[in-house]
């Protein structure tokens, strides 16, 4: 039987019913509320920015900056998709850094939080409170 | 410009412009992401800006990349209250050329740089663009 090969390039299926009045005036299906606002987010993020950079990387060709590779771009997407069903708060936006990095940024009120895909494989965790950096944590490229 | 070369200080009353790639998403809705402000790897000898004076904006966005630019606008003088150099480079090319030698390509991984590119984004005046890329 032919099956089709799963890849990060493809958005999963969705992960509920769509709500509509078609039969009943009342709404049948579950409403997640904020959590699943966090998902659409989330899925818009992959969707239509990391696997369109995935699609054709050269859009992040610059003279002056290396755009991120199709490799890290793909960690970016399961990063994302992990982090999405660990229901984390999605990011306040996705950003290419000048060195073929991707960072995750989020925002609210005086924090600042980034996850940083490094070139190399290795990822970095900030928080900046106040514009000032209160934690970091390193994580070398995994191995094997 | 009559009477300047480019290397008469940087007075605190200057608009300095930065160039932001449209495709990075270094800008958008929720304002300027610290990632405008990473070095580049020829920013060796610190991070540059175009002084207004010098350059307009429409000539700062002059590039290639694909999508076109930002131009990111800066007061010299809010750089200077919070203890960034701000040194005149300028060269045959771009007289209004200066550089932040705090941050470089070298430090850029360095606590002290990553705080100063967040300090830089929340510096940032105001945002134009996009504008088109160009070929020459």
């Amino acid at each position: 039987m032919l099956t089709t090969e799963l890849s990060p390039f493809i958005s999963p299926m969705v992960r509920e019913a769509v709500s509509t009045g078609a039969v009943t005036e009342a709404r049948i299906t579950r409403d997640y509320g904020r959590k699943d606002e966090a998902f659409q987010r989330w899925q818009t993020l992959i969707d239509d920015q990391l696997i369109e950079w995935g699609r054709d990387p050269s859009q992040l060709a610059d003279e002056e900056t290396q755009p991120p590779s199709k490799d890290t771009i793909l960690r970016a997407i399961l990063v994302a998709r992990g982090l999405s069903r660990a229901d984390c708060p999605a990011p306040t936006r996705i950003v290419a850094d000048a060195h073929g990095g991707i960072v995750f940024e989020r925002h609210e009120g005086n924090l600042f939080e980034s996850i940083r895909l490094l070139a190399d494989g290795s990822a970095e965790y900030c928080t900046f409170v106040n514009a000032r950096l209160v934690d970091r944590e390193f994580l070398p490229p995994h191995r094997g | 410009m009559p009477g300047h070369d480019g290397t008469e200080p940087v007075a605190k009353d200057e608009l300095l412009y930065r160039r932001i790639p449209v495709s990075k998403r270094g800008y958008d809705q929720n304002g300027v992401s610290p990632e405008a402000f990473d070095p580049r790897k020829n920013e060796t000898s610190g991070i540059s800006f175009f002084r207004g004076k010098y350059k307009s904006i429409q000539e700062v966005a002059k590039g290639k990349s694909e999508c076109g630019y930002y131009v990111a606008v800066l007061r010299a003088g809010d750089l200077i209250r919070e203890d960034f150099e701000v040194v005149p480079r300028p060269n045959p090319k771009d007289p209004g050329h200066i550089e932040l030698p705090a941050l470089t390509c070298d430090n850029r991984r360095t606590p002290e740089a990553y705080e100063r590119k967040v300090r830089l984004a929340k510096l940032c005046v105001r945002v134009e663009g996009p504008f088109p890329p160009t070929t020459d």
